[in-house]
């Protein structure tokens, strides 16, 4: 809290010499003057009462004035020729008591104006200070019908007026919509509004606070906060994830079509072979078989060019996406972090890297592995829905000179070892939003790396998924 | 001698539909449905082709091929059939001795014709197999004296040069010889020496 008492005040004291060279100079000055009126009349001890006051209310010091009244009254006795020892006596103490009475007087009124020139002092420096917070904080302060009392040069910057310029404006001309804050309103609330400055609009944070009982008509005072830049950095991150997502969509119809392929060939393999095995037996049968043996064949090359098919669209679909290139670990992991950071967030878990940064040169497709990699990363974010332990971790090392493996592991609860066969089938999922082609489309992607996916325990409880690169050593030495 | 084909795949349609392929061709099949149920219940004494898949869970094809070349005896032919066939992938197949690379959906024709091959390399490799043996048996009946003859024999001397070699008499030679050859079970000089490079002598 700022506050008077914050700012102390050092005075400087006046030498002790000084204050009774002032009490003497006083009496010397009211002795001549009683000295000069001497002819007008008799002035006994009136002429030295201003002599007192003077000394009490200059010096403040009971010492010096003290010595101006004993001075006084020794000017008297001396001067004055009195009837007896009991009228001077009695002259002398009337007059010390009135002096002392005065002098009571002048003192405390010295005191009070010294507090006041103490204050207004203390008063000065903190509203400098005030000044000084005020002018490196962008705010505001408004009356009850919105209309801009202050604001500071911060302010001014943010909502882009000139000096001098928006004081008695309503906050609505510089902000879309703005309505202030009622009395009842609880205090310090905190809206995102839209900015306008000149035509362009911005997002800004304002930051309320009642001013208790409309202080000389501020009612409130406004902290502004101008996110555009926030904001940019987060719609960098949503374009980069619609664009990535974009090219993935592209790149994983290539993907199931080479997983579905795989998975039709097997029917289509299993029916050409029974036919084959149908035809031989038939046609041992004579000249009926023969007949039926024929259309068998004919039957059987049907499955075949249906074979014939499926094979060319995905050599069509592998041309266009295949593209290996040397490519760095770190940094293909590196250009997802966005996205990344947005599952990090949006799941409440904390991805851990233990990433071998030295020998991670690896010939890859780059789109494809961020690919799996963010299929992996989800399959484990999502494995700890409902967990307490969240924690996901991705391990990358070399293997040996000719490899380098990439682990996803997380704290879930694993895969039963019965679903262990499955669990890579397209069209098969645990999850209840979800196609089941993730694992399948990222063992498609491994395997078109020269690799294998392999699925294990974690030690850290939940599964851990790992696949191979084909180490490019070439790229460190150059 | 038994011969069959062994067949290893996770897709229980396409392994039993191989199955029913093969035994209407009267070809002796058993089924396996992974790399380490096949390596479990591999049959002792049996002689096979193998017809394995690439995917598979647990153990992959590339896995069982590596396994199956470490064996000892006769090695067995591969067939490799696969779903999502790619070029290195056939290179490196075939860079690890195996004999075929089918790429599923195939024709019934060509894996047959593809099996009976491996069939015939395996009768090949087994007839060779069984004449290196008797070769051997053969030649471990020599006595010390006959064998250093028969060596020499197979290096391509004469009689006389052998002779001197072995400080005898030329006619003491010729009646080591004659022995060599009966227990070698040569009728020609040309069979004795094929017989020593069926034996591996000279490698």
């Amino acid at each position: 809290m700022l506050n008077a008492r914050n700012f102390p005040i050092e005075r400087a004291v006046r030498p002790l010499w000084l204050d009774y060279g002032i009490a003497l100079a006083a009496f010397g000055v009211s002795l001549l003057a009683r000295l000069l009126l001497e002819g007008l009349g008799a002035f006994y001890y009136l002429p030295m009462v201003p002599a007192v006051m003077l000394t009490a209310i200059v010096t403040g010091r009971r010492g010096s004035t003290l010595l101006t009244v004993a001075l006084a009254i020794v000017a008297n006795v001396l001067q004055v020729n009195r009837v007896d020892v009991i009228d001077t006596t009695a002259n002398a103490l009337l007059f010390f008591v009135v002096c002392w009475m005065v002098a009571g007087m002048c003192w405390r009124l010295r005191d009070a104006q010294q507090r006041a020139r103490d204050l207004s002092r203390r008063l000065a420096r903190r509203n400098q200070m005030l000044d000084a917070i005020l002018d490196s904080a962008p705010v505001v302060t408004i009356d009850r019908l919105g209309r801009i009392r202050f604001l500071t040069r911060p302010a001014r910057a943010i909502l882009g007026v000139a000096e001098g310029a928006a004081v008695g404006d309503p906050l609505s001309a510089y902000v879309e919509g703005f309505v202030a804050p009622k009395a009842g309103d609880l205090g310090d609330q905190e809206t995102i509004w839209t900015g306008r400055r000149g035509d362009r609009p911005y997002p800004l944070r304002i930051q309320t606070g009642l001013m208790p009982d409309d202080l000389d008509g501020h009612h409130a005072t406004l902290f502004l906060t101008d996110l555009t830049q926030a904001q940019a950095a987060d719609d960098r991150a949503r374009e980069l994830h619609t664009q990535l997502n974009r090219v993935w969509r592209l790149n994983s119809l290539g993907e199931m079509a080479a997983s579905l392929a795989h998975e039709l060939n097997q029917p289509l393999s299993a029916a050409a072979n029974y036919l084959h095995a149908a035809q031989s037996d038939v046609e041992k049968a004579g000249l009926a078989g023969q007949s039926a043996g024929r259309t068998m064949g004919l039957a059987k090359a049907q499955l075949l060019r249906a074979g014939a098919i499926i094979r060319r669209m995905r050599e069509l679909l592998a041309h266009e996406s295949r593209s290996m290139g040397i490519e760095r670990v770190t940094a293909m992991i590196a250009d997802m972090q966005g996205m990344l950071g947005m599952i990090e967030r949006n799941a409440g878990v904390a991805i851990e890297y233990r990433i071998d940064d030295q020998t991670d040169s690896v010939r890859a497709e780059r789109i494809q592995f961020q690919q799996a990699m963010l299929n992996l990363i989800r399959n484990a974010v999502e494995a700890l829905d409902g967990r307490e332990d969240r924690r996901v971790r991705v391990t990358g090392a070399a293997v040996g000179p000719d490899l380098y493996r990439l682990t996803v592991e997380d704290s879930g609860g694993g895969i039963e070892t019965g679903k262990l066969d499955t669990i890579f089938r397209p069209l098969m999922t645990t999850k209840s939003a979800g196609m089941g082609l993730g694992l399948s489309v990222t063992r498609t992607i491994v395997e078109s790396h020269g690799g294998t996916l392999a699925v294990g325990q974690s030690e850290m409880g939940g599964a851990a998924f790992s696949f191979t690169l084909a180490r490019e050593p070439e790229l460190e030495e150059a | 001698m038994d011969r069959s084909v062994f067949v290893i795949d996770d897709d229980e349609a396409v392994r039993n539909s191989l199955l029913t392929l093969l035994r209407s061709q009267g070809i002796k099949a058993r089924g396996f449905v992974s790399g380490a149920d096949f390596f479990r219940r591999l049959p002792q004494g049996d002689v096979a082709c193998v017809i394995t898949d690439i995917r598979m869970p647990d153990m992959d094809g590339a896995e069982v091929v590596r396994r199956l070349a470490e064996r000892e005896g006769t090695p067995w032919p591969v067939i490799v059939i696969t779903g999502h066939a790619d070029v290195p992938m056939a290179v490196s197949m075939m860079r690890a001795g195996v004999v075929d690379f089918i790429e599923k959906p195939f024709d019934p024709t060509r894996l047959l014709e593809s099996v009976q091959g491996c069939m015939a390399l395996l009768i090949d490799r087994r007839s060779r197999e069984d004449a290196r043996a008797e070769a051997l048996k053969h030649l471990a009946e020599l006595t010390p004296r006959e064998r250093q003859v028969f060596d020499g024999l197979v290096q391509g001397l004469s009689n006389k040069e052998i002779a001197l070699q072995l400080e005898l008499s030329p006619r003491t030679v010729e009646i080591f010889r004659a022995k060599v050859m009966a227990k070698m079970h040569a009728d020609s000089l040309a069979a004795l020496v094929r017989t020593g490079l069926t034996a591996g002598l000279s490698d």
